[in-house]
């Protein structure tokens, strides 16, 4: 890319940059961006930036340059009012152009408005993952790899000592015993991970709204450890009386009718973790959204399941009470009697939209 | 005698007797079915009280499917409270049915809303209560519920009426 190129396309991410922070909590609170995510990068509508433009006007309708002038005399002719129908809107009109910003300009962006620490992994990096390295050189490969530089010297070399090179006319002509290809090594490097288990309550009393906004919610959280750390695995768990673990998709669109009993969540969490991520090697995250009525006798199961085998293995334990046309129910009370014991669990109440914001600041504030 | 006659001897006897408030009233009829009230306040013409609740010893064993129709009964005749009443959740598993008002009654300073619980868990019990939730408050606090007799009554009638 040309440097002058280069210089506007960061201003102009710099720009946009500056929009999204202006912007931020209204793209958390509203769940905008979400519906245009990709792999890497979200697409965000932000308002049009003006950029200064030259208008031309009619062809010989006069203007600068043309002729002579006195001064206070109007530049060019105007044009004739048009005939229409109605009168013109009083408000100004609403441009909105749509850019990309990668995934990991967000968690920066959403890291500095709300002051997140960077977090302290659990330690190990026992967990290797394989990249691919293109460190060498074959002599087969599709010509997308061609490696032009060594083909050129062999041909170079092979016509020398063939005495095939004349210096007066040098063309040198690859065959395909010269020809060398760029090749990969798969390099194994450690890495620390983390494992995020979403649960959440889909019992009749939690309505689409409140799903929304644990939709929201869970796309920051992720946002933001996708961006600490190098490797992230996703579990999903919903629960009405029973718990199961399923997509991604079906954890935002299911709803089920059946009662609460949040310690079978917590039993599903923890049959994951004894299965896909043993706690030395694994950074565990669980976030647990509910609108906290659960059924009365289960509060003490859930505690119990809760201090005796996910807190001690987790990093973060973040219940978010999301209020339901119903108010709010008891488990937050039940969950504040051990808070105090434990470092690691931090609550949330989510009354509405607008609480989102505050509550990611609550969930990741803490650099764990 | 039947309930809903039991239940208008008691009305009577309480407004005679207003000093005896808040008291608990219980009433068993003929087929064993006994009902408990909690009244906290009477007039000549409404009453109010916290609790409703109703024990239907047949119910005992009764699957989350018979639950599930006396719910369903229950929100189609019930129609005459501050808010219509439906089935939220069931739970086939310990044999409840949680019905609420649907939807609840919601003001700018919180909401307020009927709960009725069947439960086949403790011998078949019906419970009605009404809730008020504060807007930014975890947790809600019971409150009474003001029906006139004839309401009463009727609700009293119509539950006996659609026991499964």
């Amino acid at each position: 890319m040309p440097p002058g190129i280069e210089r506007d396309v960061n201003r102009f991410k710099q720009i946009v940059r500056g929009k999204v922070r202006q912007n931020l909590r209204k793209y958390i609170t509203q769940g905008e961006m979400i519906g245009r995510k990709g792999r890497e990068a979200v697409s965000i509508p932000i308002p049009n930036i003006d950029m200064p433009h030259f208008r031309h006007g009619q062809k010989g309708s006069g203007g600068v340059g043309q002729g002579e002038g006195e001064p206070g005399q109007p530049i060019g002719r105007g044009q004739d009012p048009g005939q229409g129908e109605g009168s013109a809107g009083s408000e100004p009109g609403q441009h909105i152009r749509e850019v990309e910003i990668s995934l990991a300009e967000l968690a920066d962006i959403l890291a500095d408005e709300l002051e997140l620490p960077n977090i302290q992994p659990k330690g190990q990096d026992s967990i290797k993952s394989v990249k691919h390295k293109y460190s060498s050189v074959r002599q087969t490969g599709p010509d997308s790899l061609r490696h032009f530089r060594r083909t050129f010297k062999r041909a170079l070399k092979r016509q020398i000592s063939s005495d095939a090179y004349d210096p007066i006319r040098p063309v040198i002509i690859p065959t395909r015993d010269d020809e060398r290809f760029r090749s990969w090594k798969d390099v194994s490097e450690p890495q620390t991970n983390a494992a995020v288990i979403y649960l959440m309550d889909v019992s009749g009393s939690m309505t689409d709204e409140q799903k929304e906004i644990v939709r929201t919610e869970s796309f920051w959280i992720d946002t933001w450890l996708r961006r600490q750390y190098d490797g992230v695995q996703r579990r999903y768990i919903i629960h009405d009386a029973v718990a199961r673990e399923v997509d991604e998709d079906t954890f935002y669109r299911t709803r089920e009718s059946g009662g609460t009993r949040i310690s079978s969540a917590y039993k599903g969490a923890r049959i994951i973790i004894d299965r896909d991520f043993p706690p030395d090697d694994w950074n565990i995250y669980c976030f647990h959204f509910s609108d906290g009525d659960n059924w009365g006798e289960d509060n003490q199961g859930c505690l119990g399941i809760l201090t005796e085998t996910l807190l001690p293995v987790c990093n973060l334990f973040g219940y978010g009470q999301v209020q339901s046309p119903y108010g709010s129910g008891d488990f937050l009370r039940e969950l504040k009697k051990i808070d105090g014991d434990w470092e690691n669990l931090i609550l949330s109440e989510i009354a509405g939209r607008d609480d989102i914001y505050d509550s990611i600041k609550q969930f990741l504030g803490t650099g764990r | 005698m039947n309930i809903k006659s039991q239940v208008r001897q008691q009305l009577q006897s309480l407004m005679a007797n207003p000093a005896s408030l808040p008291t608990t009233v219980r009433m068993t009829d003929d087929d064993g079915i006994t009902m408990a009230i909690d009244f906290s306040a009477i007039d000549s013409m409404s009453c109010a009280f916290s609790e409703m609740t109703l024990e239907v010893r047949r119910l005992q064993k009764a699957g989350a499917a018979t639950l599930e129709q006396w719910a369903r009964q229950l929100s189609q005749r019930v129609t005459y409270l501050l808010e219509q009443i439906g089935p939220i959740e069931i739970d086939p598993a310990a044999n409840q049915v949680l019905i609420r008002s649907t939807p609840p009654d919601q003001q700018p300073d919180g909401t307020t809303f009927y709960e009725i619980m069947l439960s086949a868990h403790t011998g078949g019990t019906f419970t009605l209560r009404r809730y008020h939730a504060i807007k930014g408050i975890p947790g809600r606090t019971q409150v009474h519920m003001q029906v006139t007799h004839q309401v009463l009554e009727k609700l009293v009638q119509d539950l006996v009426d659609t026991i499964p």
